[in-house]
């Protein structure tokens, strides 16, 4: 990078990444993630395991990435592919609410379809009201498959329930989708899939296309094949291919601040002020070091 | 001591400090969250509420001298943390049944903020036995705040801890260097064994050459064996006038012919602690 720039990655299950792609992510300008609650790959069957995992969003992940200097957010929702244990759904739709107004909650997500069920359908819409009675933004994912139909559905869904679309974000966007979505008012976010068919040369074309204005790019990197730095890397190939910087500087850093701030839980204050790192601090005796020598900042140059 | 407080009392105290529309509001929710049996309706109303009274606004109080208010007083009572309260208490009563299991969740995922809240006013619980656990736990925490909310100017501990739990948390409070006056009902609770754990653990600090805060010494008076008598004589022959005070203190208040006499050996000492003047308050001050 030619100068000091700041990015903010809205989607990415740090839970599921290593300590180097911390470091890595905060060398390349990461100041901020949002980490939205999802399927770990094994399906959960207790509520307590979505109670100890949303409880490590709001608990140990926020501390984990304080330590390597990044800003830790989270969204608390049940997401579309749990859904369909309806048993285990009911009781999952209860806890949220004790989720939803802690320090580092920004919305509700990711929630929506994935096979579009009755089942999901239902409980997508138990949160949307829960979104509306408690005026949180949401975070929405869209399917992988039938994507069109599943995002118009989405859409759709959210303004029968009386959803502002400027407070829902619409993830996992592609070509086909993102007109529709930036028309109705809503944000549509971006996933950059390496080595697929969104990688981020895509994505210059994206901007070149449709403008910054609504548009969010993020990695989305989880337990699978993905770049965590996805961000960072497709902010300077769209400034190598001649986008604009201000174009550049909202797709991967303000609209996801904005778009996100609005319940105030998340401020630009939080880096632009930040704690000085502190490898020394714990978490509930835990330390995210194993005999290394601890990282401490200081103001003062010795 | 205030351990019972009925909802009624709670409710009338923030109703003074919850605009009409909150408060109807939250009759309202209560109404369904009972009659429906709701655990998401209870968790929904728990959280609105935090959107609904600015976090950090401390309680006003009448001027009405009660128990009740003292206690709030006390311990700093805000109002979301007695708005909380009082939801809480409100289901329990209604359905302690139903609701007991949905309030210990409530508590397993409770933040810092939350348990502090929780802890704070844990005696006025109708059921409050089915959580001392919560409050035993929160004895091995090392985050301050929360260790004070559960052993300072709580009237729960000595109520409800039995003797091994009180201990633990009397020697914790000394060893996080809590302010030890603000335990309430020491001199009850003291009991033989805590005198062994206080010598012992001044003794450990001796060794090391480390003070010991003189308010601890606090609990022995009714205890003074031999051993204890010698620890006395060491506090009326320090240098430091709160030490000298606190071995007079304790021996004024054993009784004992043995400390008594220990005492006469100290006649400037006998002579300022025995106008009733000075007490344990004092030495705070002092120190």
């Amino acid at each position: 990078m030619t100068k000091e720039r700041m990015w903010i990655d809205p989607h990415i299950h740090m839970t599921s990444r290593t300590t180097d792609d911390y470091e890595a992510m905060a060398a390349a300008g990461v100041v901020a993630v949002i980490e939205p609650s999802f399927w770990l790959g094994q399906p959960r069957t207790q509520v307590g395991s979505f109670q100890d995992y949303y409880s490590s969003l709001v608990g140990w992940e926020p501390f984990r990435a304080s330590q390597f200097g990044i800003k830790h957010y989270c969204t608390i929702g049940l997401n579309s592919k749990e859904a369909n244990n309806e048993a285990l759904a009911e009781q999952v739709i209860e806890l949220l609410p004790l989720y939803l107004h802690k320090e580092n909650v920004v919305a509700i997500g990711e929630i929506g379809y994935d096979d579009q069920t009755p089942a999901e359908d239902t409980y997508f819409r138990m949160q949307l009201d829960m979104a509306k009675e408690l005026d949180t933004t949401v975070q929405i994912h869209t399917p992988h498959r039938d994507k069109k139909a599943g995002t118009l559905k989405s859409m759709e869904v959210c303004i029968e329930h009386g959803l502002d679309p400027g407070n829902v974000i619409i993830d996992h966007n592609n070509e086909e989708t993102v007109k529709e979505v930036l028309d109705r008012g809503f944000i549509a976010a971006f996933t950059i899939y390496p080595k697929t068919k969104m990688g981020n040369e895509r994505m210059v074309e994206v901007v070149r296309r449709f403008g910054s204005t609504n548009i969010i790019v993020d990695s989305s990197a989880d337990w699978g094949v993905s770049d965590p730095l996805a961000v960072p890397k497709t902010a300077n190939l769209m400034l190598n291919r001649g986008i604009p910087e201000e174009d550049v500087v909202k797709t991967c850093y303000s609209n996801a601040l904005q778009a996100f701030s609005k319940n105030g839980k998340m401020k630009e204050a939080h880096w632009l002020e930040p704690q000085l790192i502190d490898q020394r601090n714990l978490y509930n005796d835990n330390s995210v070091l194993r005999g290394q020598q601890p990282r401490v900042d200081s103001e003062t140059i010795e | 001591m205030v351990l019972s407080v009925s909802s009624k009392e709670v409710e009338n105290v923030i109703r003074g400090n919850i605009s009409d529309e909150t408060f109807q509001w939250l009759i309202k929710r209560l109404e369904t969250i009972i009659s429906q049996k709701s655990g998401k309706d209870l968790f929904m109303t728990y959280s609105l509420l935090s959107a609904k009274i600015p976090d950090n606004d401390l309680l006003i109080l009448t001027f009405q001298e009660s128990l009740f208010n003292s206690l709030l007083n006390r311990q700093h009572a805000k109002i979301l943390e007695l708005a909380r309260i009082y939801l809480l208490m409100r289901v329990l009563e209604a359905d302690g049944e139903t609701f007991t299991p949905k309030v210990a969740t409530l508590i397993q995922v409770a933040d810092k903020g939350e348990l502090v809240a929780f802890l704070k006013f844990l005696a006025f619980l109708p059921n409050h036995l089915a959580f001392t656990h919560v409050a035993v736990e929160a004895l091995r925490t090392n985050i301050a705040d929360v260790f004070d909310a559960i052993s300072l100017n709580n009237p729960f501990p000595a109520a409800y801890f039995n003797d091994q739990q009180w201990n633990q948390m009397y020697l914790k409070a000394a060893f996080m260097q809590r302010d030890l006056s603000l335990i309430m009902d020491v001199d009850q609770r003291a009991n033989k064994e805590l005198t062994r754990i206080i010598s012992d653990y001044a003794h450990e600090r001796w060794a090391a050459s480390r003070d010991i805060d003189p308010l601890f010494w606090r609990p022995v008076a009714g205890f003074l064996d031999a051993g204890l008598l010698q620890d006395m004589e060491r506090l009326l022959s320090s240098d430091l006038k709160a030490e000298q005070l606190a071995g007079g203190l304790c021996c004024l208040h054993s009784n004992t012919p043995e400390a008594t006499e220990l005492l006469n050996r100290y006649p400037d000492i006998k002579k300022e602690i025995s106008t009733g003047e000075i007490g344990w308050e004092s030495i705070k001050q002092i120190r």
